[in-house]
């Protein structure tokens, strides 16, 4: 008797997961943004979310959980409810939180990486006038100059600990120098408009797309992008990799979706199938590209793996050599 | 008038509390981070700014401290009667008083009964001990206002808004 | 200036029906989102993004301009009405606006709003059409000493709308600069006065305490006074024959308007300043070059003039450095950069170049905007002005849940409505023992400002600061400054000395 009521019972359950299954999704998703509406991580995912619409057949509400330098967001993720119909958009920021001790979650244990949807390589960029008068054409050029004025050298990265910052950090690990990163609390914009004068600094570590117009005004120069390959298109198709110039650099932003942990792997690999339908969506490549910003596709293992990878090795290094003091 | 009861009393204990305040952050400035490579440390600015403060403190606690022991002239706009903070001898400052409290059970209680009973309970509340006693008016304005608000944020603007134990409205109007 | 080409685009603009449709909805949206404490322009222009995807380039951003335009104003309508700046760009329009309501000219003190408003914009728009690349070139010389000083001459006002104590309008600076510093330090990240709370990390949030010093400390108070029978309703008496200000109001508050469309479109135009500074700047100016200053703060019309045309400039000067230089002047124009990309179309030098019809179409459209708002806000006067005469015992709890909803929305974190509670509680104690409220406002504003700059200026010269004299801008601001706070003390004694004789009579 015993027997029979436990297959039942376990008969009962199967049909049941599989029903909700099969009718997922049967009312509208929340995707959590850890920032502010009308910021470019929210652009991203409002463009992703209209694409992923079409695959689910349901409405995709964008929810702005802004606070505390996209810890409170990130963290609401992580509590969220496990239902599956809660995810977020997860950016770089969020493997620093531990080491930084403002949030007790990790990127890769507290989370359930979706995938990964973009990455944007960082650019060492410089002023184009102060770059003739010390006769700097190329990266080489540079790291020779850095060498011969360790620490004179001021390069603007973005807000304290932001992934531009470190970005400079990770070049002076990388090629063996000393900068000085100089922050701008107000974002890449202002670090990228002083460069641009040449006052206070003298480049910035920014991604190209943030660099854009003052590179097409000729105001700067992008010296090296931290990427495998160059950038596909018209704009940008002219600036040198790092790794073309011998420097074995590589270093990017990236966003991707994450959900809570304990979401019902059925549903789970259903939307991940959704995700990676919609990353190839006619509008979202086309918003993508007229943004500026990289599509990068991982699938949830691979971007796991990436976390830790990040979390764990590259980005303690890196902040290190920033002179980021925890 | 006795001089405790002058504005320019008020103002010496206000300085005196300000001066303690004062002491008090400043020894929490030493507690922060000193960062080695930093010319200006984190803790800097604020205390700049404490020691400004501290000033001009300084010159009210000194000014109204003459103002009390040496007496002043009658035009003088700091020889008027202080307000009051007491509430047993002032029903208005027990009825604010009783107000901040109430927000502060209304913020306690803002995810667990959801926006729109919360802010109906509290503004029937408030209304009522204000003297507006015609429940038939304040009862469905009360309740109208914050569930029009809610409509608005949530289905215009998209704003998403704790619902609590009116949940099922949501999925009402989502089915809609 | 391609004359032809400058017509032509507005012809095509304002004989397109689908623009102008759009444009008037916007300025719709905008007032009523902007007279909302909590909902601020850049919230409505970056909810509306979506919207505008299916829209051809110019309908968009007509949508997007009307927003602008609108909540600029709208801000202002709470102000005026229930001491609630619905955006911070209005917070000093509740100086002259609050107490103008309060004298039972509601009516008189929106239409004076909304045709400053209209004023502030045109000549901010008008400084966009022909003076863009020069003011773009100006702006850009703005870096961390130029902005430092910036901030500092923003605080020098704080000495001409203390009131009657200087040193009480002094302490209550220094606190909001103190209040701004809580959370982790902006250059190298340190916790400041956290006391182990992760919500506090980023510090208070600027527009639930702004909501909590003005519109909760106002609700508290007001539910004393009911209690205490101090309270007087206000009976809507006012005649509103006319929804625009006749001419002799005009004749007088004209160099407001003037000057202030100025301050806002200049500031506006430095990318990191934008509408809540140039309000306070121009408000200070106006009143100190005013013969009556004893008179600002009571309730006139010059007061609100001041104010909301700067705010209203600030929309058009925030636009060229967006245009010109592809570097967006406040928050609303950074979402509208991502509005112009998504559409393949990045803003910057090129853009005058390649796009040279799209960019005379934007500046036509902002002059559509601002006739949008006028012509929406005309229609919405008599209405708005007939909140006052809800009965108080009705509006005080009104108010209270509304307000509290938009602390809310914010961050939609419920420690901001915690937040804002308490600075209604600070912000009633304060206004009892007459320490004035709005120095703190400016200075949360301005302190990280002043901070990041000051430490970053600093750190690029490897600590030494007298670089700054170096800086011949910086140096002309710190002048201006300077003579700002002792004429504004000289201003302070005389109007105590008028007072003190009249109470002698």
């Amino acid at each position: 008797m015993k027997k029979f009521l436990a297959i039942v019972a376990a008969v009962v359950l199967v049909s049941c997961a599989s029903a909700a299954m099969a009718a997922y999704p049967e009312k509208s998703l929340t995707a959590i943004c850890p920032w502010g509406a009308g910021g470019g991580t929210d652009s991203c995912l409002r463009a992703f979310c209209q694409a992923l619409e079409k695959q689910l057949g349901q409405p995709v509400v964008v929810d702005n959980r802004t606070g505390a330098g996209g810890v409170t967001g990130h963290e609401a993720i992580a509590d969220a409810d496990p239902d599956g119909y809660t995810f977020g958009m997860v950016t770089f920021e969020y493997v620093t939180y531990k080491a930084m001790d403002v949030s007790d979650y990790k990127s890769y244990v507290n989370y359930d990486p979706i995938c990964r949807l973009n990455a944007d390589p960082a650019g060492i960029t410089v002023n184009k006038a102060w770059a003739e008068k010390n006769g700097i054409a190329n990266l080489n050029d540079f790291i020779a100059y850095c060498k011969a004025n360790p620490g004179k050298v001021r390069m603007g990265g973005s807000s304290a600990n932001s992934v531009w910052h470190i970005a400079g950090g990770y070049f002076m690990n990388v090629a063996g120098v000393e900068l000085k990163m100089v922050t701008y609390p107000d974002g890449a914009a202002s670090a990228v408009q002083a460069a641009a004068q040449g006052v206070d600094i003298e480049g910035v570590t920014v991604s190209l797309a943030e660099a854009r117009s003052f590179i097409e005004s000729g105001n700067l120069i992008c010296l090296g992008l931290m990427a495998e390959n160059r950038i596909n298109n018209e704009i940008f198709g002219s600036i040198p990799t790092c790794k073309e110039q011998g420097v074995e650099a590589f270093y990017a932003t990236w966003r991707g979706l994450a959900f809570p942990n304990g979401v019902d792997s059925a549903i789970r690999t259903k939307l991940a199938d959704a995700c990676k339908a919609a990353v190839n969506d006619a509008d979202f490549v086309k918003y993508m590209t007229n943004a500026g910003l990289g599509i990068a596709y991982l699938d949830g293992a691979e971007f796991k793996a990436f976390l830790e990878q990040q979390e764990e090795k590259d980005v303690p290094a890196a902040m290190k050599a920033a002179g980021i003091e925890i | 008038m006795k001089k405790t009861q002058t504005k320019a009393f008020a103002n010496l204990i206000c300085s005196l509390l300000l001066l303690i305040f004062e002491v008090w952050a400043y020894v929490e400035t030493t507690g922060f981070r000193v960062h080695k490579r930093a010319f200006v440390q984190p803790a800097t600015f604020p205390q700049i700014m404490i020691c400004g403060m501290f000033i001009f403190t300084v010159i009210l606690f000194l000014q109204s401290l003459l103002k009390v022991t040496r007496g002043m002239k009658p035009e003088d706009p700091d020889n008027e009667l202080s307000p009051s903070i007491n509430p047993f001898t002032h029903r208005g400052v027990a009825a604010a008083m009783f107000v901040v409290v109430l927000c502060v059970l209304y913020t306690y209680l803002f995810d667990k009964l959801g926006y729109v009973l919360d802010s109906a309970c509290i503004s029937i509340i408030i209304m009522y001990l204000i003297g507006k006693r015609d429940l038939k008016v304040i009862i469905p304005i009360s309740i109208i206002v914050p569930l029009i608000m809610w409509f608005v944020f949530y289905k215009l603007l998209t704003v998403n808004i704790p619902m609590g134990v009116l949940q099922p409205l949501r999925e009402l109007v989502d089915k809609l | 200036m391609n004359w032809s080409l400058l017509f032509d685009s507005y012809v095509n603009v304002f004989t397109s029906v689908q623009v102008i449709g759009m444009t008037l909805l916007g300025a719709l949206g905008g007032i009523l989102l902007g007279a909302v404490p909590g909902m601020t322009a850049t919230m409505g222009v970056a909810l509306l993004i979506p919207f505008s995807f299916g829209m051809d380039l110019i309908s968009s951003i007509g949508l997007l301009l009307g927003i602008y335009c609108g909540g600029m104003y709208g801000g202002s309508i709470s102000a005026i009405l229930i001491h609630a700046p619905g955006t911070p760009s209005a917070a000093a329009t509740l100086l002259d606006g609050y107490p103008m309501c309060q004298k039972g000219q509601a009516g008189r003190a929106l239409s004076i709003a909304m045709f400053s408003s209209f004023c502030g914009g045109v000549l901010g728009a008008l400084v966009m059409t022909f003076l863009s690349p020069l003011v773009a070139q100006m702006a850009m010389k703005f870096t961390s000493a130029e902005m430092l000083m910036l901030a500092f001459f923003g605080l020098s006002v704080i000495v001409s709308i203390s009131g009657k104590s200087i040193a009480k309008g002094l302490i209550a600076a220094f606190f909001g600069l103190l209040l701004a510093t809580v959370g982790q330090d902006p250059t190298y990240g340190a916790k400041r006065f956290i006391f182990g709370f992760r919500p506090l990390l980023s510090g208070f949030s600027f527009i639930p305490t702004l909501i909590g010093l003005f519109a909760i400390a106002e609700v508290i108070a007001g539910v004393e006074r009911i209690i205490s029978g101090e309270e007087k309703q206000q009976k809507s008496e006012e005649k509103i024959t006319n929804v625009l200000p006749d001419l002799k109001t005009i004749g007088k508050i004209w160099p407001n308007i003037i000057s202030g469309g100025l301050i806002g479109t200049f500031i506006g135009a430095i990318p990191g300043a934008g509408g809540d500074i140039a309000v306070f700047v121009s408000y200070g100016f106006n009143k100190s070059s005013s013969k009556h200053p004893e008179l600002w703060g009571t309730g006139i019309p010059n007061g609100v003039a001041a104010t909301e045309s700067a705010n209203n400039g600030c929309s058009g000067g925030a636009m060229i450095p967006l245009l010109s230089l592809g570097v967006p002047g406040d928050a609303v124009t950074a979402v509208l950069l991502g509005a112009f990309i998504m559409k393949g179309i990045q803003p910057g030098p090129m853009m005058y170049v390649n796009e040279l019809p799209t960019v005379y179409r934007v500046f036509a459209t902002l002059m559509l905007a601002n006739l949008a708002m006028l012509l929406v806000g005309c229609a919405g006067v008599r209405f708005f002005a007939k909140i006052v005469s809800v009965e108080k015992k009705m509006l005080y709890p009104i108010i209270l849940v509304v307000s509290l909803l938009g602390a809310f929305s914010i961050n939609k974190s419920i420690f901001d409505v915690g937040v804002c509670v308490l600075f209604g509680v600070v912000g009633y104690l304060m206004n009892k023992f007459e320490f004035p409220l709005s120095p703190i406002l400016l200075a949360l504003i301005l302190g990280p400002m002043c901070e990041q700059n000051f430490v970053r200026f600093v750190d690029v010269n490897n600590g030494n600061f007298w670089e700054i004299l170096h800086r011949p801008i910086a140096v002309g601001f710190f002048v201006v400054s300077v003579a700002t706070i002792l004429f504004s003390i000289y201003n302070q004694r005389k109007i105590n000395k008028r007072e003190a004789a009249n109470r002698k009579q």
